[in-house]
């Protein structure tokens, strides 16, 4: 084991491994920021040059992406209200209203060092499980997935702030909006009105551009304001929003407990895992009044847990060959072109490399945030720019990341639609959140509840795993409605 | 304004959850189980919070009052999305390169802008549409109607 961890470090510490995951870096910080476009992308562009490379290097050049655009995607989350991938949507809420109140350097130095070490405990819990993958993932079964995705729903009542009834029923709608496409089980076609676009679903990047990105710039070019006035600028933000990630290490920790976790189960992604983590923040809050209007813990909590994610997504992929995300299908790729399999054998033929994965990934988060702290005030500068010169060039952006997905107009409609609806909530001071949680997770309940209902009958119910997540979920709504009520009291 | 927008918003959810329930008759008990049980959750709860909606309104302040909004607000929202409609209008019809370039000059200009920083900003966006993701990354964009067309 020590002799596998010695290799995986001397892999890394070459010129060409450090090159390369440099290289990595860089391409990641762009796509991180670009609105629309994902760290997928990049991995894509970046595919044809893996088996050009050194089979023991090669995927640092990955894992350099990997880890920073997790990262960098906060940037224009916090700045201008967009997010660079659909992970950072979760962060818009807080870490926009803080850049409004002039305060974005320090919500970008929380979300770049809550990412960082969210990244570095991902890849920790990779380390210390890598020996019993396995079985942790096996106890896992269809309706205990489906049990943690209830849980994730749980927490629409807490991200609805005080619009409880018209946040569930946007939850709801949010779930209907999932089940468009193919029934993935039985092949029926849902409200696809023979629309080739919608046959696969709609995709979430011009989902959450319409809803969070257009909605947010029209709000800014309606009221013509700048985003901020003034910012707070020198070290002072920046060195706050590392306190307060410090301060709130606690958080840190269980939103990126929670960022493993869903990142270990395949298929459901790091979207969902910022928007649990959020969840849990605003839920386990003894003062949760300020979520939603600028609080730093709504910025902490999504960015440790989508950063966390990766590390989780690791396991299944290496232990079973499952991808636990869309990346960790071109890793799987990336493997099988190396001459690698994926399975039990990657823990013992080739443990070396399991191990430059490992450090790869918390080398490369280090190296990324040093680069975006160093990149904070410049960033920032953003907020200052005329509405009438940052809102044409922000649509153009968006459009073009939208435009990634299919390169269809179907994607520009999308947004437009989803755009005209989440203004008109924005306007009626209805949240949006849980519509968008409604949206991420219906595809995941959809599928665990017909497995489990196909598999166990009624019976799934009676399973200790989904009986112990069903009362976890139960005390947690009791708890957080405790919260909120003693909080509207005191208001 | 705000009451009708509220009105609306609320008529589209109920309108959408009823479309839901009928239009899922036929799905076979997994997928229609799905549909039915999340749509008629949402239909009861925004019925739900139609009726508490209006019963408070009606307490309060009464309708005829609540949330008017001036012209000016609403003729700002028209002309904003009008705006991106027509971007993505002419993106259907000269193709993307084209239109990102038009519409950021004409943005910029009609909003106060200075020609140079108008003609600036629309070549920076342009150049960084038609080199980095065009030349560079070699990504693929939306042609354009008329394009084709004179291409054929």
């Amino acid at each position: 084991m020590v002799e596998a961890m010695l290799v995986g470090i001397s892999n890394i510490l070459t010129i060409s491994g450090l090159g390369l995951m440099f290289a990595g870096i860089l391409v990641g910080l762009c796509f991180g920021v670009i609105p629309g476009i994902s760290g997928t992308t990049a991995l894509v562009i970046l595919f044809p040059f893996i088996p050009l490379v050194e089979p023991s290097t090669a995927l640092l050049l990955f894992i350099g992406v990997s880890a920073v655009v997790t990262t960098a995607n906060a940037t224009t989350a916090i700045l201008i209200g967009v997010p660079g991938t659909p992970s950072a949507a979760a962060t818009i809420i807080d870490g926009y209203a803080m850049a409004r109140q002039g305060q974005a350097t320090r919500a970008l130095g929380a979300a770049y060092t809550s990412s960082v070490l969210g990244g570095i405990i991902g890849t920790l819990f990779l380390l210390v499980t890598i020996t019993v993958s396995r079985q942790l993932v096996m106890l896992l079964g269809p309706p205990e997935l489906l049990m943690l995705a209830l849980m994730g729903l749980s927490t629409v009542g807490v991200i609805s702030g005080r619009s409880l009834l018209i946040g569930l029923a946007l939850a709801a709608f949010g779930l209907l909006l999932g089940q468009i496409g193919m029934h993935p089980q039985t092949g029926i076609y849902r409200w696809s009105f023979g629309i080739p676009y919608l046959t696969g679903g709609l995709a979430i990047q011009p989902v959450i551009l319409g809803l969070f990105g257009l909605a947010e710039i029209a709000d800014l070019a309606i009221t013509e304001n700048v985003i901020s006035t003034e910012i707070q600028y020198g070290g002072k933000g920046i060195w706050d929003g590392v306190k307060d990630t410090f301060r709130h290490w606690f958080l840190v920790l269980r939103a990126s407990l929670i960022g493993v976790m869903v990142g270990v189960v395949p298929g459901i992604g790091a979207s969902l895992a910022a928007w649990l983590g959020y969840g849990h923040a605003a839920q386990t809050s003894k003062t949760n009044q300020n979520f939603g209007g600028g609080d730093v813990r709504g910025v902490i909590a999504p960015e440790a847990a989508n950063n966390a994610c990766m590390g989780g997504a690791f396991l299944p992929t290496m232990a079973f060959g499952v991808p636990g995300s869309s990346e960790m299908i071109l890793y799987l790729a990336a493997f099988t072109m190396l001459g690698i399999l994926p399975g039990p054998d990657i823990f013992t033929k080739h443990l070396g490399l399991v191990f430059t994965i490992t450090w790869g990934t918390a080398i490369a988060s280090i190296l990324g945030y040093l680069l975006c702290m160093a990149m904070v005030k410049q960033l920032a500068k953003i907020c200052l720019i005329p509405t009438r010169i940052l809102v044409p060039v922000v649509i153009a952006v968006m459009f073009i990341g939208a435009l990634r997905v299919s390169v269809s107009m179907w994607d520009l409609y999308t947004v437009i639609i989803f755009g005209i609806l989440g203004y008109g909530l924005k306007r009626l001071g209805w949240p949006r959140p849980p519509l968008i949680l409604g949206f991420v997770l219906s595809p995941v309940i959809g599928k665990y509840l017909f497995i489990s209902v196909s598999a166990y009958g009624a019976n799934w119910l009676m399973r200790p795993g989904v009986i112990a997540i069903g009362l976890a979920t139960i005390a947690i709504i009791v708890y957080s409605s405790k919260v909120m009520r003693k909080t509207r009291i005191e208001q | 304004m705000k009451l009708r927008l509220e009105l609306l918003v609320i008529f589209i959810l109920i309108v959408a959850f009823c479309f839901a329930i009928v239009s899922s008759y036929n799905w076979g008990i997994g997928p229609q189980l799905y549909a039915w049980s999340t749509s008629l959750a949402g239909l009861g709860l925004t019925s739900a919070f139609f009726i508490r909606q209006v019963r408070s309104r009606c307490k309060s302040e009464g309708i005829a009052k609540i949330g008017i909004e001036t012209k000016t607000e609403i003729a700002k929202s028209i002309k904003f999305f009008g705006w991106v409609i027509t971007l993505t209008v002419t993106i259907w019809l000269f193709g993307f390169e084209v239109s990102i370039f038009l519409f950021v000059l004409s943005y910029v200009k009609l909003h106060r802008g200075s020609w140079l920083v108008s003609i600036t900003v629309s070549m920076l966006v342009a150049l960084t549409v038609c080199g980095l993701f065009d030349k560079v990354l070699n990504l693929a964009w939306v042609s354009g109607f008329v394009p084709q067309i004179m291409i054929r």
